[in-house]
This record gives structure tokens, sequence and C-alpha cells, in this order.
């Protein structure tokens, strides 16, 4: 399956553009707001969780963004995937084409927004002088990043093969991003959790790579194997997960459209 | 009654030994009713509760059809609405996998459904021909190539650089049309299409498919005209029900149609519609993932919102301004 997609590129990037750029299409401001939204939310997270709720964190708009930016990208692709088939129908049925083409180019233009908003880290960095750490452990970053896609990934193929067979799988992932989005280590830090429920948080993946981030760009140390190391597992098994579910589904779709 | 008018077109017929380039092999298609259709959670909650069907009604819109059609052959389905027709094109299109059967298709297809309906509303004509091109297995060195013959085509003239949400239908019927014939299919699908554009661009439509026939391009064909079956087709299949009821030379097929019409003789040896079991593993799926979720929610709630035992810890700004002894 994944073959399939090196082999035919061409189309896959030619999607990718297309969803990029229908984000933006007929809209006054275009690209500035892939990056106004990002800027509202730390302004006012700063406000509330470390003026009002007094978060102990050193730099904690930095801190905020790297837990943020992460779960946005988690967030918004999976929202996106759940409609790339649906969003897809005269495609879908007047064309044979390796369906998972869909999902994953709309991941992918979703990694280039992760990009642009990780452009407004370096900005905050920038401001922050000593918040930086250049150090060797930045090469963790490339195996940090690759748990964090194939994580992404397996659930968004899930999501989108699901939401073609079953619609209502639209509403309970709404309601489990809202979930997920506070046990997401993004307004507070890991450390803090209890132990009690440390246990079970950890089991999600987004813990290894938001602490992953944090670890090497704001504290200069290895990401915590424990946590990474779980990250990965979870993830993989998300993929495995993902590609099988999707190859179920997809000789379906055109039944369900 | 229906009299066959003679040929338009002065084509030969594929040779008797050209390759077989679709192989139908005891096709059929089942879909599901919408009523009958699972939903995860009302279902979940349906046998958590232990309610309600355990069988779900099936409509076979093909059963049992068996062809093939060779190199450089133009065959027309015919037959009546909801025979089968469109569901046996979405088949060779590949964009619809048989529930039993097999059928194999050889070369590059294209198909002319529903022209122009796969184009994003916000982008510029131009824009989508890329997007659609490249689905159908174009380049973009290609595509780039092709781009003046294409935009010529269409007749779109300055307006392929606007959004196709501005386009009017028959505008969108052109340039899907002219993006679908510019991929150099080996086999071409056509579904009805040639009803929309004006006089001139239908005119201009069936040129382009009749010199596809020219060039040894295999086209399958559906049209509710059977002068116009009778005319291009070297050979029909006559589907009623999901069945093929007949199969052979273009003209004395549509005559056999016309003629079953007028006697009301299109009933088809079994019925459509049939009952089947849920399966069990299905059910017990759905039902796990619910006791799942009402059992994870369930917890948590009197985990941590009945027992109250959260650490209970002043914040820093209230403490402050309780405390009496200043600084």
């Amino acid at each position: 399956m994944l073959a399939d997609l090196y082999r035919r590129r061409e189309v896959l990037l030619t999607l990718v553009e297309k969803d990029f750029k229908s984000r933006y299409k007929a809209k006054a401001l275009g690209r500035l707001w892939s990056v106004a939204d990002p800027l509202v939310m730390v302004v006012i997270y700063t406000i509330v969780f470390a003026h009002i709720l007094r978060v102990a964190e050193r730099h904690y708009p930095i801190f905020l963004l790297l837990g943020l930016t992460p779960f946005r990208f988690f967030s918004n692709s999976v929202n996106g995937a759940a409609a790339a088939v649906n969003d897809n129908v005269q495609l879908v049925k007047k064309v044979a084409f390796p369906r998972v083409m869909l999902p994953v180019a709309v991941v992918l233009s979703h990694v280039r927004h992760f990009f642009i908003e990780l452009g407004l880290v370096g900005l905050l960095f920038l401001w922050y002088r000593d918040a930086f750490h250049a150090s060797w452990h930045l090469l963790w970053l490339p195996l940090v990043f690759a748990v964090q896609l194939a994580f992404v990934l397996g659930i968004s193929l899930v999501v989108s093969a699901l939401n073609v067979r079953y619609r209502d799988t639209q509403y309970i992932l709404t309601s489990s991003l809202l979930v997920l989005a506070w046990l997401t280590p993004t307004f507070y830090s890991f450390s803090v959790v209890p132990p009690r429920l440390a246990g079970l948080l950890m089991w999600n993946p987004l813990v290894g790579v938001v602490e992953g981030y944090r670890a090497v760009l704001l504290h200069g140390t290895a990401p915590a194997m424990h946590l990474l190391g779980l990250a990965a597992l979870a993830a993989s098994v998300c993929l495995a997960a993902g590609l099988l579910v999707f190859r179920h589904y997809e000789n379906v779709f055109a039944d369900y459209l | 009654m229906y009299s066959p008018t003679t040929s338009r077109l002065s084509v030969p017929g594929p040779a008797a030994d050209a390759p077989v380039v679709i192989d139908a092999r005891g096709v059929g298609k089942r879909y599901e009713l919408q009523r009958h259709r699972t939903i995860l959670l009302r279902d979940a909650a349906r046998l958590a509760l232990g309610l309600g069907g355990s069988e779900r009604e099936v409509f076979w819109a093909l059963r049992d059809v068996s062809f093939a059609v060779r190199k450089g052959e133009t065959v027309g389905f015919v037959g009546a609405n909801g025979a089968g027709k469109s569901t046996m094109l979405s088949l060779v299109a590949k964009t619809v996998v048989p529930t039993l059967g097999s059928i194999a298709v050889t070369g590059r297809v294209a198909a002319l459904l529903e022209l122009g309906a796969g184009f994003h509303p916000d982008f510029t004509g131009r824009e989508n021909i890329y997007v659609n091109g490249a689905v159908m297995g174009l380049s973009r060195r290609q595509l780039d190539e092709r781009m003046d013959d294409i935009v010529a085509f269409s007749e779109l003239g300055p307006f392929i650089d606007e959004p196709v949400r501005n386009y009017s239908s028959g505008m969108l019927a052109r340039l899907g049309f002219s993006v679908a014939t510019e991929v150099d299919p080996d086999i071409l699908i056509v579904d009805e299409v040639l009803a929309v554009g004006d006089q001139a661009f239908q005119e201009k439509s069936f040129n382009r498919i009749v010199e596809f026939r020219r060039r040894g391009c295999t086209i399958v064909f559906v049209s509710h005209s059977l002068d116009t079956v009778a005319s291009i087709c070297d050979r029909a299949i006559l589907l009623s029900h999901g069945q093929i009821l007949a199969d052979g030379p273009a003209a004395a097929v549509a005559h056999e149609y016309a003629d079953r019409v007028s006697r009301g003789a299109l009933e088809p040896p079994r019925s459509p519609y049939e009952k089947e079991r849920v399966p069990l593993w299905k059910r017990a799926l759905a039902a796990a993932a619910l006791a799942g979720l009402v059992g994870g929610v369930g917890w948590a709630g009197a985990r941590f919102v009945l027992r109250d035992d959260a650490p209970v810890q002043r914040p820093p700004a209230v403490e402050r301004a309780f405390r009496m002894d200043g600084p």
C-alpha cells in the first residue's frame, strides 16, 4: 500500500497541493490564517495558565507552543482525514486510484502547516535567547517527529475509512479529540501528573512526543526514553491498525458514498 | 415498434481473435439497503440491551453476470432504470469492487461518468485539470504538454483561469469531457454524457468518441437511446434487474429490448432482494465498543469525580491576600 504511494508520488503531491491550497482559497487573508490561530492561542493560554492559574514553567509561551503545535497537527490532520474520502465522493466514484492517497495527502499537507507553526516557535526562541539549547540532543528530533507522524497517519487512516462506513465516526471523533486535548500535556508538564494518573496517561503517544520536543529544545536533554519508547510502540500499533482497517474498508467506499 | 436505423459509421468491427480486455466472470454486486445499515452506536446500544434485528435485507444490483469484451469492440449496455448498467460501468472502471466473481480489465481506463463532478469549486479550470489529470494517471509533464489542447477543446477561453464555482453546467461538462478524453485511454467508459453541452459540443464529443473507436480504443457505452446504441456499438448487452437477458449484435439486442418492453417481458428469473444474517462477530464488536465507552467514562467518573480525593492547595494569590502580617 505504501509502495503504491511512492510509485504514484506525483499524484500524491498534486493532492497535497490541492488540500493545502484549498484551505486558503477565497479567503482574504490567505495563508496568514495558519499563523493567526496559534498566535491568538499563545496569547490567551499564556494569560490564563501562566498568569492566572500559575503553572510554574519557565518560558511558558515556548513551553506551551511545543505542546500545542504537535497537538494541533494531530487534531487538524485527523479531522481533515475524517472528511478526506467523503469530500471527494466524485473522484472516488469516477476514477480508480489508490484511495489511501486521500487521507495521506491531508496529513502531508498538515505536515507543512506544522512546520510553518514551528517557525513561530523559532521566532519565540529568538526573543527568549536563553531558552534554546544547542546540543547533540537535537539529533533526537527526527525520531520524535517520526513517532508523531506514524501515530497521526495511523489514526487518520482509521478515521477516514470508518467515517465512510459509519457516519457517526465524526461525532465520536469530536468528543475523543476533546478528551485527548486535555490528556495531552500541552498546558501542563507531564512531570506534575501524579503517579497513579501518569501510568494511564503515558499510553497516549502524544505524551512522549510533546515531552520529547520539550526535553530536546527547551531543556537541552535527551527525551525521556520510557515515554518515547512507549509512544513509538503505541504509534506503530496505530499505524499497523490504520493500514489494516483502511485496506479492509477501501473496497466498499464507493458503495457507501 | 422499434426499427434500427442503418449504421452511420463505417468503422470495421474488431478482429475475432483480438485479445480480451474486459473479462467478467460470475460477477455479483450486493448492496445493503440503507435502512438496514449498521450505525455503530445505535446498533451497539441495541445489542447491549438485547434488542433488534439480526437480519438485514440486501439488494443484488448485479447477479451472475459474465461476458468478455475484445480489444477494439464497442459494447453498449441497455436496459430499464435500475437494471444495473451504471453499476456495471463502475465495475469496469474499478471504482466498485464486485461482491462475487471477478472482473479483469487490461489497459488504462477513462470514465466519462457524471462529467466534471469531481472538480473542486474554489479551484480554477486549469488547476482542476492538473488534479483530475494526475488522478487519472497523467504525469505533470504530460499535462503541461497537453494543456493547450485540453483548453482549446473545452472552448472555455479566458474562463479557464476562473474558479469553476462560477461555471455553468455546460462549461463544467466541457471541461470534464476535455480532460477525460485527453488521457489516451485504452478503454473508454461513456455513461449518457452526450446529452450535455450544446448541439455543437455534442457533435464534437460524438466525433471524438468515433475517432477513439477508429484508433482501436475499446468503448463501453450506456445509453437509453436505442438509435445511438445501434449506430455506435458493434454489440449490445441487455440487462434486467441485474441479470443478462440478451447479448449479441447491437441492432438485434436493441430490437429484442424494444420487443420485450412492449410485451412487458423484463421480469428477472430471481428476485434481487434477499435476507441475510448479520454476522455475530460484528454484533459482538459493536457491543464491546459500547461497553468500553460506557465503562471507561463510568470508571473515570466514579474514580475521580465521585471520590473527592483531589489534593487541595490554596492558590498562591488567595494565600497572599489573606495574609495578615504583611510583607
